[in-house]
């Protein structure tokens, strides 16, 4: 959740200890009130930084954090004018902070004169702004289409988005709101299931959860994340990560995608014997040579792997490990391939590019 | 073997004649078909301080902005009355003076961005300063005429921004036999076969299938096309000169690939910045010197192009720890064997007439560099790559 949140609320933060601090903000607001977390990301010392509110004063506005504010916060382009975000950039003048990180209001920045809003007409605070754009339900359908495109389909169904407008407007619970997503029927449904793309992320975190590791190097584990294109903390820019396709938008991207599970966990080493095949000691003479000339030196947890799976037979380990549909050819090919051990089965699962789905 | 599955395999087997219809959903016009030129990119990470690689040796504020910095006397290789190379580039004045140069100075865009990423962006995207493309230029070429991944090679370990498409994207590889082995891995080779018309349709996972085909084809094609040549040349011992001989072999194997990019990084000098600066433009002219040769000795250099850019210049005046800071507009280098406009395309910058903060005002958009490769070398129409109608330069 808070990595959704990450990718919605984007920023980007030099100062370690601000970006601990906007990253515990996430964390406490992941699932409460929106308007709180709004509020809360408003006078966060790492977006004040980021959108310049501190440059926002009332003799030079600076409209960059009104614009976003809407453009990607919450109403999305298009849902408001030019001259909302000129009045608003007025409202949200004065916002600063102490050296400490903590808000601080600078009353002689702000602008206390009239601003017209939405229509309506007011000496509005930047809290005030927020209040009357969440009185729009546009806002609750922009956040829920976000969320439906993050936790269950990049395609759009516009009766599920209906319906969970009406459970997250007007209280912007959003705790209620995913658990109406998580108990919803369709969230279930197939055509639900294992069609989207996973991020680097969902793909390192997920690899490390079914067979625990650590990397020797613990900046290795960065250069990964640079490698696949999702570097935590350090969204591209304001509008965060695209994702979907673009995660695998290129030739190399997609074979290391398809080669990392091999790469972390067995020495680059996939094996492609057939059934009834006997060539173990050309196996291991290939995974050694290719063992010497590995980017990354992990450390992995099988044992773990062997516990958890001891219960479940080699044919049925797929249903562990990949979400999409399998085709009958892939079946096919599943089923053809030697399976000498749980573990070098589970690779040869993790190689497939449905592995890459969730 | 049953004939339909013959057909499917084999189908999948030259899967570079399969790759354009769905990659290139735009036009079918075959780029190697009409023009055979192409383009070499070098892109110098940092923001290399222009203003001590071309040096304008007459001019007081200079000098005086530059204490300990400027480059004096006998060290200036001169090029005209008032304007020299830095010593270190004696290679770069040889191709100057064989007129396969073209210095563009004050490149630059309105509004300039001083963080390193921001305008590295603005450069490889080709964006306005206030506006975030997630595309590159090199990318929405492809996206708009090319046809496979190896239409255009980054030669390096993973790709820039600048060659990423919506549609298609390059292909980076500084060691073709790697690329080829990666992607040859028997497994993936057994997945491609078995993939079916089902799988292709699928709408994210098709799509992953159809990647992992274009960049197993794309593999194959520039290992066994490039393995048959190998450079003659001896180049300097450097990361810089070591990409620029695979550019090379890559060129003269006769790849029909449009566009290479390159780089050399390190040009952030904050502090200390003579010995940095001296050693890296030496690696850079040094090995350019060495590349250019032996595409001439190969008669390829006629058809190839090469860009020379950093995403800023730096700061007029130096700071005090010897180096400079984050400045704006800079010098960009064309150099090819045909040049429309030899030597200088226009004056070097007036030091009287800088921004508030200290910073080179900038006369020439870059994009209008990129619009007239696009258009006048690559014969393509940048408009609709730019999206914007941008000026004609007269350098080609």
């Amino acid at each position: 959740m808070t990595l959704f949140w990450a990718n919605h609320f984007v920023c980007r933060e030099n100062n370690a200890f601000f970006a601990q601090q906007y990253n515990n903000t996430l964390r406490k607001h992941a699932l409460g009130n929106f308007k709180d977390f709004t509020n809360a990301i408003s006078k966060e010392v790492a977006m004040i930084n980021y959108l310049n509110l501190q440059q926002n004063q009332k003799k030079s506005p600076n409209e960059n954090f009104a614009r976003e504010l809407m453009e990607l916060f919450t109403l999305g382009k298009g849902n408001y004018t030019e001259q909302d975000i000129k009045e608003s950039a007025r409202a949200f003048t004065g916002y600063s902070h102490e050296i400490s990180g903590a808000f601080k209001f600078a009353k002689w920045a702000h602008d206390e004169g009239e601003k017209t809003f939405f229509n309506k007409t007011g000496n509005f605070t930047g809290e005030d702004i927020i209040d009357i754009i969440l009185s729009e339900k546009q806002c609750a359908r922009f956040m829920c289409r976000k969320v439906y495109g993050y936790f269950v389909n990049t395609t759009i169904n516009e009766s599920h988005i209906e319906s969970m407008v009406k459970v997250f407007y007007p209280d912007y619970d959003i705790e209620n709101l995913m658990r109406f997503v998580f108990m919803s029927d369709w969230f279930y449904d197939e055509e639900n299931i294992g069609t989207k793309i996973k991020s680097p992320i969902d793909l390192i975190v997920g690899l490390n959860q079914s067979i625990p590791m650590q990397f020797k190097e613990q900046n290795h584990l960065l250069a990964l994340q640079k490698l696949l294109g999702q570097v935590l903390l350090m969204p591209p820019n304001v509008a965060g990560w695209i994702g979907g396709t673009q995660w695998i938008d290129d030739s190399n991207t997609i074979l290391l995608r398809l080669r990392l599970a091999s790469i972390l966990l067995n020495s680059a080493h996939i094996s492609t014997k057939q059934k009834g095949e006997f060539n173990d000691r050309l196996d291991k003479f290939i995974k050694k040579a290719k063992e010497q000339h590995l980017p990354f030196k992990v450390d992995q947890d099988w044992s773990y792997f062997e516990e958890q799976y001891q219960n479940v037979s080699m044919n049925e380990l797929k249903n562990h490990f990949i979400m999409a549909n399998l085709s009958t050819e892939a079946e096919d090919f599943l089923n053809g391939l030697g399976k000498t051990s749980k573990q070098e089965h589970c690779i040869q699962l993790m190689s497939l590019p449905e592995y890459q789905m969730c | 073997m049953k004939r339909r599955e013959f057909i499917k395999q084999t189908s999948l087997a030259s899967s570079l004649a399969f790759v354009p219809s769905f990659v290139n959903a735009f036009d079918d016009i075959l780029l190697n078909d009409l023009n055979h030129k192409r383009l070499v990119i070098i892109q110098l990470d940092g923001g290399n301080d222009g203003l001590n690689t071309i040096v304008p040796f007459r001019n007081d504020i200079y000098y005086k902005n530059r204490p300990s910095l400027a480059v004096k006397g006998n060290d200036i290789i001169k090029a005209t009355d008032d304007i020299g190379f830095h010593t270190s580039l004696k290679p770069l004045k040889r191709l100057f003076d064989k007129g396969y140069v073209s210095i563009i100075n004050n490149v630059g865009y309105p509004n300039p961005n001083r963080s390193h990423f921001r305008s590295m962006d603005i450069w490889q995207t080709a964006s306005h300063s206030n506006q975030n493309l997630t595309s590159g230029w090199i990318g929405r070429y492809l996206d708009a005429y090319g046809k496979a991944p190896y239409d255009a090679i980054e030669v390096d370990e993973s790709l820039s921004l600048a060659m990423k498409g919506e549609n298609l994207s390059a292909i980076a590889t500084n060691n073709a036999q790697r690329l080829f082995r990666a992607s040859q891995e028997p497994f993936f080779k057994s997945i491609i076969k078995q993939s079916s018309d089902a799988h292709l349709n699928e709408h994210n996972l098709g799509y992953l299938y159809k990647t992992l085909i274009a960049a197993e084809s794309s593999a194959k094609y520039i290992y066994e096309t490039s393995k048959t040549f190998s450079s003659k040349q001896t180049y300097p011992n450097t990361q810089f000169a070591k990409q620029l001989k695979t550019t090379a072999e890559f060129i003269n194997s006769g790849l029909q690939t449009k566009v290479y990019y390159t780089s050399l990084s390190g040009f952030d000098t904050h502090a200390n910045q003579n010995n940095i600066h001296s050693r890296l433009l030496s690696q850079y002219a040094e090995g350019l010197e060495v590349f250019v040769n032996d595409l001439i000795q190969n008669e390829t250099f006629k058809d190839t192009l090469i860009l020379t850019f950093s995403e800023f210049g730096r700061r007029v005046k130096q700071n005090a720890a010897n180096g400079t800071d984050h400045g704006t507009a800079n010098n960009v280098f064309i150099i090819g064997e045909n040049l429309k406009k030899q030597g200088f395309y226009n004056k070097i910058a007036d030091l009287e007439n800088l921004d508030n903060i200290g910073d080179l005002k900038f006369e020439i958009d870059f994009r209008t560099i990129y619009a007239t490769i696009l258009n006048k070398w690559l014969n393509v129409d940048d408009k609709k790559i730019l999206n914007n109608n941008f000026k004609q330069l007269n350098f080609v």
